[in-house]
């Protein structure tokens, strides 16, 4: 491998000692922590964060400085930011009063999800269209909780993923957390690109391992009043083989249960329990791995791996990542999903 | 031109710089060492000296609790400013000294060890 020489840039900081950026699928904001001698950065304050090497660095992060602090003797300012959605998780959906709240009818998901952010003054936005509507029978009443909450509520309902991306738009899509190939026909499956191959000449470290700790092979919706649904399905989807298969003992089911007041109508149930099966249904391999740090590598999307050391190769989803850059040396560590 | 500190008399025995430079080494499973290079310390200078009197150990005591920086001088001009991270004082076996005709023959005479750290502009 080439030696390289490390960069990073990050304006109103100097000093730089190290930078941690991590980001999760299933985390509501990636979050960038800064250890650093020189300082002029004030909470509230926007950051961005390029780093890498010299003639190959990548922006990682872009968000809001939450906390500033300055340790004695050393004299380190350790700055912690958050990404854009920090502000729909900060901000409480306080309505007129504890009993008027603030109401919807005939409201698609995407445009229900937008305006409990636009609450909290969000406006770029990347959705797609969810084909989800709600307060069809009743209205869809919004009170007492916090923005990023009640968004997400929805978007899992809808077994959609919501994240704020490097460049502070936030999406809203059919984002599973493993490699989708666009044959499932839901809308929104688009097959996934990979953004890299990663090789053993870059692998620092990687364990392989299969589970079925998230696998749910039993949804059951519960919506407004007497409105409910379920799918299940004996036989559990193998992502290595593609086919089905039984993973959990026969007769033996593992159930979520989605509940909620805003499906107010039997389709809607259906179609929850329908997708979220489809999502959870599966045995999940795992691979957490540390490789030479690459700032290209990005939460929620896929690369190529391909180990002989490891034993395993094929297209895995980043379902966690963390940019690890200081004077150890520069590290991504991931752990991937298939 | 004598080495001093300050304006104050050494008599250096022995003088080392330090250079560090700060690299990773990262080892993949399959392929050699990739080196990172992150950055530098800055010149650490290390000087083995003698000192003579009290008044001049009270000096340089002085200079290691006020978190300032000094001149450092030698036989080839001015080697730069330093603070001084270190000071250690031995007193050495000595019963007449001669070092330092200035003063008196049975001022006390001390090892030195000093560490020195550069003030880079």
């Amino acid at each position: 491998m080439t030696d390289k020489t490390l960069s990073v840039s990050i304006s109103g900081l100097s000093g730089i000692q190290t930078v941690t950026v991590s980001e999760s699928h299933d985390a509501s904001t990636a979050m960038a922590t800064i250890n650093c001698h020189g300082n002029t950065k004030d909470v509230g304050d926007a950051l961005d964060i390029t780093l890498g090497y010299v003639g190959n660095t990548g922006h990682v992060f872009s968000g809001y400085v939450k906390k500033v602090e300055k340790s004695t003797p050393d004299g380190l300012w350790t700055i912690s930011a958050y990404d854009d959605l920090i502000r729909a998780c900060d901000f409480f959906i306080v309505g007129p009063g504890p009993n008027e709240p603030f109401t919807y009818r005939n409201i698609s998901a995407e445009n229900l999800i937008g305006t409990v952010l636009g609450m909290a003054g969000l406006g770029n936005f990347d959705f797609d269209p969810t084909y989800f509507t709600f307060g069809i029978e009743n209205d869809v009443e919004v009170n007492l909780v916090s923005s990023y909450d009640y968004a997400r509520m929805i978007s899992d309902i809808i077994a959609y993923g919501l994240w704020c991306d490097r460049t502070g738009v936030i999406k809203l899509k059919n984002r599973k957390p493993y490699p989708m190939d666009g044959t499932s026909q839901q809308p929104g499956d688009y097959p996934d690109t990979p953004i890299a191959t990663i090789t053993d000449p870059i692998i620092m470290s990687e364990t392989y391992g299969w589970n079925e700790h998230d696998l749910r092979n039993k949804i059951v919706v519960y919506g407004e009043g007497e409105i409910s649904a379920s799918a299940s399905k004996a036989t559990s989807l193998d992502p290595l083989t593609g086919t089905y298969r039984q993973i959990l003992p026969a007769g033996f089911f593992k159930a979520a249960v989605l509940a909620s007041p805003l499906i107010d109508n039997a389709s809607m149930a259906q179609d929850a329990a329908k997708y979220n099966l489809h999502m959870l249904n599966k045995l999940t391999y795992e691979i957490p791995i540390v490789v030479e740090g690459n700032p290209i590598l990005e939460a929620r999307y896929t690369v190529n791996v391909v180990t002989t050391k490891g034993g395993f190769s094929g297209e895995f989803y980043i379902y966690q990542l963390e940019h690890i850059w200081g004077s150890g040396g520069y590290t991504t560590s991931m752990v991937l999903r298939m | 031109m004598a080495w001093t500190f300050d304006n104050i008399r050494l008599f250096v025995q022995k003088l080392n710089d330090t250079d560090v430079q700060t690299i990773a080494r990262l080892n993949p499973i399959g392929g050699g060492t990739t080196l990172h290079f992150f950055g530098w310390e800055d010149t650490i200078t290390k000087v083995g000296c003698m000192i003579v009197g009290l008044d001049d150990r009270d000096a340089i005591r002085s200079r290691t609790r006020d978190e300032s920086f000094y001149t450092f001088s030698g036989p080839w001009g001015e080697w730069g400013d330093y603070a001084i991270k270190q000071a250690v004082f031995e007193l050495a076996n000595v019963t007449c000294q001669t070092l330092r005709p200035d003063l008196d023959e049975n001022s006390p005479v001390f090892n030195l060890d000093l560490e020195l750290y550069h003030d880079y502009p």
